[in-house]
């Protein structure tokens, strides 16, 4: 069991999958139950690795496995855990667990629902921890036909609209991404050796890619592989302009779904970036780092503007949604151009920006998501979600009240909740190599708590009118999914360390440029409790 | 003599068969539909477990080089035999249209067919490939023609015939060209021999000619530009039963004879090897030449990929929709050969039976769909996906593994397409190949979305109350068969043997 303990991690949600499939289209209990189970265990089975099992103090894989998967291509079912891939499956587990919460009791169709529930999961549980690019790309394209119908058959008015644009922007995306993974897998092959889809085989001979002069174009294979990964990427993350999908994505997905796009698919964008596009091609990262500064003060300007001009209550969140991801971007450009001046910038300030950027998607997670839910519980009550037409919440839902004045705060970036630390990290980081777009970025922040605090306004203060008067506070089923985000939210603000140890050693072996050294699933003591 | 006919078992015992269900035709005066149609299937059986020695034995030649007995064609052929059973099985639920079903004709028609494609890819005598063209193609058409209910089943019919006969007369032409280059031989050995002399002599266009009259032939069987027109009036004319063989079984055997014959006629650049070693200065005419004849291929396939995308994207009927989506997916198929090599051969091959496998199941799953729909018009299916969960969840399955998207065996499909085209220096080709899933992409999820996301409004009148269990089965085996060939595990290994020894021996 123990050296197949991811492998039968991944496999949990497939088998949960089946087993909804097969229960009887009434049993809607039953197949809540075998959801909700199924991502709690996830979830107790992480925390059990995090508090014995997972060694933090060190930056390589752990729970190591390889079996030859598909000899005809050296394709490998190979799977790795690393610090920042376990932080980001907690979030994962956590997230998909409160989603099963929030769903309606009586939603129809139930049965397909929450099986697309599951498969979804084990393709996101798939992305993080596999470290073979092929699997890599079928656990990345193993999401795309669950979330399609999610947002397809239990979205809004417009969801057909909705769902076909994200597939198509989607598919777009991984295209680009499976031309890559071809180029990448062909180049690694030379006479008389086999080509390999190894993520971190291949990141050992990525120096060798940028001598290569005279590709296409003039740029060197280096750069082509960069630009192909990181626009694959950008589709998802979404970096402006290929961010058009998600606002139509998450006003016309039902609330849990929402919660699920915004709080973990995204951050698998940003994790690919992490994980292949910069290991892969740390020089061309580099030197096309200006782009992905800019880009990313595009996202958090330009996300925060159209946020500001929104009266819709979900469009204004997912706006902001695009606004927080260009935390990351900046982030990302702080390590990399560092990289070719290292001289100037001590090493502490790339760990900072990348530190920060990682932290971001942690907290970004939350705060979304709870924003969400939030969403979700008013338009619950009142059918639609025109700020302009609500007001005064504050005194009708008390608790409704305190946990959105987190959810917003959070959001807006203030001390002592989770939002704040990541963002200053990454403004530390960045500033010493892009002193100009942190600036920028200023006015970003600026417009941030501008359409947040009116958001707040609208929706909490004010007088009430009529039709918002009789609404119900929030019930046990909200709450519940509502608090633990609440509880994340206060422990990530005061003691960002939580999260931060667990990857810290991660996220060095990432900034060293080097495949980490791979621990054997052998060499680490399980506890009796996990396995 | 006694050996030879050992041999050719499967053949014979197809042939034998065939005359026992035309006298069953007779004695039964058309009574016992049911039956026969179990002895078809059964039949087919033991010529698949028959061509299964065959992947035992070594390669020979049988009937002084008129029949080639190897794993590659056993392999094609294996292919038409189950998809004539496939076709056989769906013809045989056609409850509703007893005319359609109930005809002895219709399942001789099929297992001849099939012999047919047996002689087709498994000889190396360009006179017998054309004879086995021909069977193949009558057949074809009384089959297209025999279920005729309407005007425009009649002109499909039509079109088909005047079609093909167009096509294999410039065929034949081609023949009677390439057997004067090789020095009055029909084997394709001596015509490779006779092409590569002329080449020596500067002779190409006088070797471009009679191969590009040959390929005519192959190109109305692959339904690829500019022989692609019959195929969407004659899906939608016939049955799904025998679209669904035009689709997958004809294909398959065409695309196996063209294999064959381009390896042996571009031998020096398929395999890196002299037909003679007397020729050595041969190569470089030889493989030039191969390099120009590759990017008419090339030209080709493209046209087709972008054709059969983008006027599929019109499309409402479901069989007219299948039958432009599959011109797309064979010019993948010519994309891949057009790279003249092993590895393009071996990628073409593999993607043809997973292609196979996926359109089989999506005839299938068209065709459960249809008979309780009662249309085979998108518009007509709107929410159907929730009450025939199985049939509609099926279609998902096969139109994600046509486009592509993994854990199905399209993706290992397109990757093989994919890596080959990139390594044989086609980037271009590559590209446009990944461009275009996005565009099949639009087609296929019109009809998953017709299915699941759109709401009925008007009832269902179901034309079939009964259940289908056997259909269900088939379903189910061919999803999983989809879902598994992910691995390509099975076919891959043999498949590249067998491409390779397409010209050894």
């Amino acid at each position: 069991m123990g050296d197949h303990l991811l492998s039968a991690f991944v496999a949990l949600p497939f088998v949960a999958a089946l087993i909804v499939a097969l229960l009887p289209q009434s049993s809607r209990t039953a197949q809540r139950f075998v959801a909700g189970t199924t991502m709690a265990a996830a979830l107790a089975f992480l925390l059990g690795l995090v508090f014995g099992g997972f060694d933090s103090t060190r930056g390589g894989l752990q729970f190591v496995e390889s079996t030859a998967w598909i000899p005809a291509f050296q394709v490998n079912w190979a799977l790795g855990l690393d610090g920042l891939a376990l932080v980001l499956l907690l979030l994962s587990a956590l997230i998909h667990f409160l989603a099963v919460i929030a769903t309606a009791k009586n939603i129809s169709g139930s049965k397909g629902y929450y099986a697309l529930l599951l498969l979804l999961f084990g393709g996101v549980n798939g992305v993080f921890l596999a470290t073979d690019l092929f699997l890599f790309y079928v656990f990345w394209e193993l999401m795309l036909i669950p979330m399609y119908f999610l947002i397809g058959i239990w979205g809004g008015e417009q969801r057909k609209r909705a769902a076909g644009k994200f597939i198509l922007f989607t598919l777009f995306g991984s295209l680009l991404l499976l031309i890559g993974v071809v180029a990448v897998y062909l180049r690694s092959g030379a006479e008389g050796i086999a080509p390999t889809f190894d993520i971190y085989a291949l990141q050992s001979q990525a120096a060798s890619w940028v001598a290569d002069q005279g590709g296409m174009f003039g740029m060197d294979f280096s750069s082509w592989i960069f630009l192909l990964f990181f626009i694959a990427f950008a589709v998802k993350v979404p970096v402006v302009p290929f961010h058009t999908w998600l606002p139509d994505a998450h006003v016309q997905a039902p609330t849990p779904i929402s919660v699920i796009l915004a709080g973990v698919l995204l951050k698998l964008g940003a994790y690919g970036m992490l994980r292949i596009a910069f290991p892969l091609a740390p020089d061309a990262f580099a030197e096309f780092a200006w782009l992905v500064a800019t880009l990313g003060v595009i996202n958090i300007v330009y996300g925060a503007w159209v946020a500001l001009a929104q009266t819709d209550f979900k469009r204004l969140v997912a706006y902001s949604s695009i606004s927080h991801m260009g935390f990351f971007l900046l982030g990302m450009a702080g390590v990399a151009v560092a990289a070719d001046g290292a001289a100037h910038f001590e090493a502490g300030t790339r760990f900072n920006a990348l530190a920060g950027a990682s932290l971001q998607l942690i907290t970004h997670g939350i705060s979304a998501s709870l924003m969400f839910l939030l969403v979700g519980a008013v338009y619950d009550r009142a059918q639609h979600r025109d700020l302009g037409r609500m007001g005064g919440l504050g005194r009708v839902m008390p608790r409704y009240f305190a946990i959105a004045t987190v959810g917003f705060f959070s959001s807006l970036g203030l001390p002592l909740l989770a939002g704040f630390v990541p963002e200053a990290l990454t403004l530390f980081g960045a500033w010493p190599a892009w002193p100009l777009h942190v600036a920028v970025t200023a006015l970003g922040l600026m417009l941030t708590a501008v359409y947040l605090l009116q958001a707040y306004r609208s929706v909490l203060l004010g007088p009430t009118p009529a039709a918002c008067a009789a609404f119900p506070d929030l019930n046990r089923r909200e709450l519940a999914s509502m608090l633990p985000l609440v509880v994340a939210s206060v422990a990530l603000g005061v003691a960002p360390f939580l999260v931060l140890d667990l990857m810290a050693e991660t996220l060095r072996t990432i900034l060293s440029g080097l495949p980490p050294d791979i621990l054997s699933a052998t060499a680490i003591e399980i506890p009796e409790g996990v396995r | 003599m006694n050996e030879q006919l050992q041999l050719i078992l499967p053949e014979l015992v197809l042939a034998g068969g065939l005359c026992l269900l035309l006298l069953a035709d007779l004695i039964f005066q058309r009574r016992r539909v049911w039956e026969t149609g179990v002895f078809a299937l059964g039949l087919l059986g033991v010529v698949a477990y028959l061509l299964l020695q065959r992947f035992q034995a070594a390669p020979a030649d049988a009937f002084g080089g008129l029949l080639r007995i190897d794993h590659f064609g056993a392999v094609f052929q294996f292919a038409i035999t189950a998809a004539a059973a496939v076709a056989l099985f769906i013809n045989l639920h056609q409850f509703r249209f007893p005319q359609d079903r109930g005809r002895i004709e219709t399942q001789f028609l099929f297992l001849c067919a099939t012999l047919g494609g047996f002689v087709l890819v498994g000889t190396q005598h360009l006179l017998m490939l054309y004879l086995g063209l021909e069977m193949l193609g009558l057949c074809s058409y009384a089959l297209a023609d025999v279920h005729k209910r309407d005007r425009a089943g009649a002109e499909a019919g039509m079109k088909y015939v005047v079609y093909g006969a167009l096509a294999s007369g410039i065929m034949l032409y081609g023949i009677s060209l390439l057997f004067g280059l090789g020095g009055a031989s029909f084997q394709m050995q001596d015509i490779a021999l006779g092409v590569n002399r002329a080449l020596l002599d500067g002779q190409a266009v006088q070797v471009l000619l009679p191969l590009l009259l040959l390929l005519a032939g192959f190109l109305f069987k692959l339904a690829l530009v500019p022989f692609h027109w019959w195929a969407p009036d004659v899906y939608q004319g016939t049955t799904t039963a025998i679209a669904g063989f035009f689709a997958v079984g004809s294909k398959l055997v065409a695309l196996g004879a063209l294999l064959r014959t381009l390896a042996l006629i571009f031998a020096t650049s398929v395999h890196g090897i002299e037909p003679d070693s007397a020729l050595v200065s041969v190569t470089t005419a030889a493989s030039e030449f191969g390099a120009n004849f590759g990017f008419v291929l090339a030209v080709l396939a493209a046209v087709s990929m972008i054709w059969g995308n983008l006027a599929s994207l019109g499309q409402t009927h479901l069989r007219r929709l299948l039958a432009y989506s599959s011109i797309a997916h064979a010019g993948y198929l010519l994309a891949s050969i057009s790279l003249l090599s092993a590895d393009g051969f071996h990628a073409a091959s593999t993607y043809a039976i997973v292609y196979g496998v996926a359109s089989l199941g999506a005839f299938a799953a068209v065709f459960a769909i249809a008979l309780r729909a009662g249309s085979e018009d998108l518009r007509d299916w709107s929410g159907l996906g929730w009450q025939y969960p199985l049939a509609a969840g099926s279609l998902v399955v096969f139109f994600a593994s046509l486009i592509g998207l993994p854990p199905t065996a399209g993706f290992a499909g397109k990757w093989r397409l994919l890596a080959a085209l990139w390594a044989g220096d086609r980037p271009g080709l590559a590209l446009l190949l990944a461009l275009l899933s996005v565009v099949s992409l639009f087609y296929y999820f019109r009809v998953i979305r017709e299915l699941y996301l759109e709401r009925r409004e008007v009832a269902l009148s179901p034309r079939v109350d009964r259940k289908l269990p056997w259909l269900a089965g088939f379903l189910v085996l061919a999803c999983v068969a989809t879902l598994a060939l992910i691995n390509l595990g099975w076919i891959d290994a043999p498949l590249r043997l067998a491409t390779g020894d397409l010209t050894h021996g």
